[in-house]
């Protein structure tokens, strides 16, 4: 396999085992703030099937401490009391519906009142009324009211307890029926699920994570970090007064980076208030705008508390070889809505060939020289001139990068 | 920020893949095969949507989806209209989300496996998406997909090939093969001749 060959498909499957795939509801709770009623009597269903009985409560408290501790931006309470999901759903003297609700995770909701909201927690043998229907393990009613579709009033969480729930990390084959006495369902699984989606997720069919319809049968037991990045979207941490007006990097070209052919100059700007403009200078000259607010949920993910962060990516198409060879200096700056301004310098060594911009190459004549890093061509013509041209490879870009053009 | 700075082509491919949702997908039902959800239906039927209503009882919404029956593909039914219930929707200014519910829209063409003519469970449909398929006309005829909108390229009796493991909240039963950008798109009769031959 040719290097270039070897150096593409090490790209893709970089891209590839690090895609984030999560996906939202479009609902969420307000300010993070999410209180469950935990009081599944320990009885129901036998947890004993490894001699090592676990009960509902703990397994539902873990599961929603595998989402709270990770996301700052998440306050889950958890209250070690019983309360029926299906407090008011069966019947008709349950809430008035279309009157405002209570908010649950207001402090002492009022469970006088027919208009109280708790989140509960359970297992039956129905959905509050209404048949599971065949091989339905859980599920969880989310109410909103309609003129705020974006806030969840409550959500419910029942499993189906005419199936048998364990603790492992088994995987499951097509072949086999999960749930049963032989091969029970993994109930941590299955909880830190639903609670995933009570919060606000939906299942991504992606990638593995605990969110996948492969999750509660394979063995992801806790959520990935594509979950978690999920979360956070939807639950940004809090802004800290250690946290800049604005935060800017330059990831190309990095300090002292030697820049050939043509690339990116690429980074991202994030800022308490909207980013106005992102601009750059090279060398002193004047400033010129760079396309600004391409997606970075990676950025989100770690500075989730910075709003846009999602979209705070710049980059723009540039040939170095339009500078002389030898060191430059680019300067990046953005500007918020305030005209807050923050700059980062750069230095980096432009490495060109006479032309700015090469039509023929001929390495026929040429022989190579190679250490640990680093290939040395000589006798390379380029547009009718030779050159020793020194290749090394780059890590963060995965590719050979000219570093050096000296004609002979 | 090493991280950051890595996983440039990484955040640009991940810009395709944040996207809002419609409706809330919020259960866990396990995935069948499309023999076992045709043999346990107790009705499967073709059909357009000609009315949807949703009322309130408690706390709880429920919305009606009458069909109009275009023909029966397995079981008996005599009427020219069928009425199946679905736990959630929105009613009195409150919505109720159940997961994984997708209801069917006005208007809708479709192949439908009802689990229970009595309406008593919280899906009507057998293995909920999973026995929900979608008509629509196509330059050859009448052709379908899956409730989530992949074309749909053949059915079998057997799995599927990515169906080693068992899924659980799955919208395709194994055994039914979808290719999002299918060219050969399976028609409506092939279709339904398939779900009548399945044992």
């Amino acid at each position: 396999m040719k290097i270039w060959q070897a150096a593409a498909l090490t790209l893709s499957a970089a891209i590839a085992s690090t895609a984030s795939a999560y996906q939202v509801s479009g609902s969420k709770w307000e300010d993070g703030k999410f209180r469950l009623y935990v009081g599944i009597p320990a009885t129901v269903p036998s947890l004993d099937l490894d001699n090592n009985p676990i009960t509902w409560n703990f397994i539902v408290q873990q599961a929603a401490v595998a989402w709270d501790n990770p996301v700052q931006g998440l306050d889950i309470t958890i209250i070690n009391e019983t309360r029926n999901p299906c407090d008011g759903y069966t019947g008709t003297a349950g809430a008035v519906i279309g009157t405002p609700v209570v908010n649950p995770n207001a402090s002492n909701p009022a469970r006088g009142t027919t208009a109280a909201v708790e989140n509960g927690i359970g297992l039956d043998d129905d959905v509050c009324g209404s048949e599971f229907g065949s091989d339905v393990y859980a599920v969880t009613l989310l109410r909103s009211i309609s003129n705020q579709p974006a806030r969840y009033q409550e959500a419910d969480i029942i499993f189906n307890n005419s199936f048998q729930y364990d603790i492992h990390n088994n995987s499951f084959s097509s072949s086999a029926t999960p749930g049963s006495a032989t091969t029970p369902l993994d109930a941590r699984r299955l909880a830190i699920k639903q609670i995933g989606f009570a919060l606000g997720l939906i299942e991504e069919p992606n990638i593995p994570s605990i969110m996948h319809p492969n999750s509660a049968t394979r063995s992801i037991t806790n959520p990935t970090s594509d979950d978690l990045q999920g979360m956070r979207i939807l639950y940004p941490n809090p802004v800290t007064s250690t946290d800049p007006d604005i935060r800017l990097a330059v990831e190309e070209p990095n300090n002292s980076q030697i820049k050939s052919g043509i690339s990116n100059i690429r980074g991202w700007a994030i800022g308490l208030k909207d980013i106005r403009l992102v601009e750059l200078s090279i060398d002193g000259g004047a400033f010129q705008p760079v396309p600004y607010g391409s997606v970075r949920s990676d950025v989100a993910s770690t500075f989730s508390q910075y709003p846009k962060s999602g979209n705070s990516g710049f980059s723009m198409i540039f040939n170095w070889a339009s500078l002389t060879n030898g060191q430059h200096q680019i300067s990046v700056r953005a500007y918020d809505v305030d005209d807050n301004v923050v700059t980062v310098n750069r230095s980096f060594t432009v490495a060109r060939f006479n032309d700015s911009f090469i039509d023929n190459v001929n390495i026929a004549g040429s022989s190579s020289i190679s250490n640990q890093k680093t290939v040395t061509l000589n006798n390379v013509n380029a547009d009718n001139v030779n050159y020793t041209v020194r290749l090394e490879w780059d890590n963060a870009a995965q590719k050979f990068n000219v570093i050096s053009t000296q004609a002979e | 920020m090493n991280t950051l700075r890595s996983t440039f082509t990484t955040a640009v491919l991940a810009c395709a893949m944040i996207l809002p949702a419609t409706n809330a997908s919020a259960s866990s039902v396990a995935q069948k095969t499309v023999s076992e959800l045709a043999t346990t239906s107790d009705m499967i039927f073709e059909g357009q949507v000609v009315g949807i209503r949703s009322e309130t009882v408690g706390k709880k919404v429920f919305t009606y989806v009458t069909f109009e029956v275009a023909d029966v593909v397995r079981g008996k039914y005599a009427q020219n209209t069928v009425e199946l219930r679905y736990l959630g929707g929105t009613a009195n200014g409150v919505t109720m989300r159940v997961g994984d519910m997708k209801l069917p829209s006005f208007g809708e063409r479709g192949v439908y496996f009802v689990e229970k003519m009595d309406g008593s469970t919280v899906h009507p449909l057998r293995g909920w998406g999973q026995g929900h398929f979608i008509v629509k006309p196509g330059s050859a005829g009448d052709s379908m997909y899956n409730s989530l909108g992949q074309a749909i390229t053949s059915i079998s009796t057997g799995k599927t090939a990515d169906s080693s493991q068992l899924k659980i909240n799955n919208h395709t039963a194994a055994g039914v093969s979808t290719d999002t950008g299918a060219k050969q798109v399976m028609d409506l009769t092939s279709f339904k001749d398939a779900i009548r031959g399945l044992k």
